[in-house]
């Protein structure tokens, strides 16, 4: 009732800060507009840190709840998007501690600040070569391959699009150490490629 | 190729073609980087190979947008976002009623305990008329808390009135009490 204050425009016209002070009042359609907008993204950059989709979707649900209960709390030094990546960041790596997926890749860090890839996947056989023709899919196994801390950073930048600046703030790294891993995560992605016989890359 | 990229490594600066690339450099890095591409073809080699690799990691990893989500999932969130808040409230509702029935509990008990010769005067008739008011209900819990007052009397009467300290503090205790339970009227209507 008391973010009545909006005029009635259209609600998908709305910034996410507008959206905010909508839900503050605890309005309904405030709230559930900013889900509507990241639940995609949010669900998709989860998913791949995961590698389950139904994990995936109650972690997307446990941050939106976050979300919901310190949106008092939002204050507007971060865009919205940054923050509630830097929520979805934090509970995508306490999924992985509790399940322990992969928690030596997410804690493993070389002296001089790099991962290693922990696990070798076997060459293609000639059948899955041609199955995995498809760019996309090639690239799906590869993002897999990587550890989480480099694997983070590659959809970050590649699949929802952020700057350098917005990933530092998300994953609370120095903008150098940003700099630097994703140049080695993508370095790690050309080698993996070569190594399975991908060339021209 | 792989030994390619290693060659690279040590001598060029292919971390700075990187965040070149992504359009991240600051402008001094930027202006250095190209002079070095002038007269480096390894780099600028370098710089094409990953411009095609991002653009085609970009290009794939950007589907994400239409991701498949159950039907109904921004319906269950919202639903689920705004019962999870309720019952995060309660534990603390419950906590300060907690606290107010101990407060009042913690007052009542040797103030009844001391007779009313050792009560300042005002402050006696006050709790003598509240006391007549509220003597069915009390004795009724009187009669269940019998026992414990009975321990409490001997002992609480002389810590309560026997200084002044001990006065203000029960008098405190029970004065935010009173806040405590002002509060959470207030609180309980807001969010009806």
């Amino acid at each position: 009732m008391t973010a009545s204050s909006i005029a009635p425009r259209n609600i998908r016209e709305l910034t996410d800060g507008e959206l905010i002070v909508k839900a503050i009042g605890r309005s309904e359609d405030g709230f559930e507009e900013l889900v509507r907008r990241y639940q995609r993204p949010i669900t998709g950059y989860v998913f791949r840190m995961l590698g389950d989709y139904e994990s995936a979707l109650d972690v997307t649900q446990e941050v939106f709840i976050k979300v919901y209960n310190s949106l008092e709390r939002y204050s507007s030094e971060y865009k919205f998007s940054t923050w509630l990546y830097r929520i979805a960041h934090n509970a995508a790596i306490d999924n992985m501690r509790r399940n322990s997926i992969n928690t030596q890749s997410i804690e493993t860090e070389n002296a001089d600040g790099t991962y290693q890839l922990q696990i070798e996947s076997p060459r293609p056989s000639p059948e899955q070569d041609h199955e995995r023709s498809e760019w996309r899919t090639e690239i799906d196994a590869v993002v897999k391959r990587l550890p989480a801390p480099y694997r983070e950073l590659i959809l970050l930048r590649h699949s929802q699009d952020l700057s350098y600046d917005e990933i530092a703030a998300i994953t609370n790294l120095p903008l150098g150490t940003v700099k630097n891993r994703l140049f080695r995560a993508r370095e790690m992605m050309r080698e993996i490629f070569v190594e399975r016989g991908f060339s021209g890359i | 190729m792989t030994s390619k990229i290693s060659q690279i490594k040590d001598q060029c600066p292919s971390g700075e073609i990187s965040a070149y690339i992504d359009g991240e450099l600051s402008l001094a890095d930027e202006l250095n980087l190209e002079e070095h591409l002038s007269v480096c073809s390894i780099c600028v080699a370098e710089l094409n190979g990953q411009k095609t690799f991002l653009s085609a990691l970009s290009s794939s990893l950007e589907q994400e947008k239409e991701f498949e989500l159950p039907k109904n999932f921004t319906k269950t969130i919202v639903a689920t976002a705004e019962s999870t808040v309720t019952g995060l409230r309660r534990p603390r509702e419950r906590f300060s009623a907690v606290l107010i029935c101990t407060a009042l509990f913690l007052f009542i008990l040797p103030a009844l305990g001391s007779d009313s010769e050792s009560l300042p005067a005002v402050f006696g008739i006050a709790l003598e008329k509240v006391a007549a008011v509220g003597a069915f209900v009390w004795r009724l819990m009187f009669s269940v808390s019998l026992g414990a007052a009975v321990i409490a009397r001997s002992v609480a009467s002389q810590i309560f009135f026997s200084s002044y300290i001990s006065f203000l503090l029960f008098s405190g205790l029970f004065g935010f009490s009173l806040f405590a339970c002002s509060r959470m009227i207030l609180r309980g209507r807001k969010s009806s």
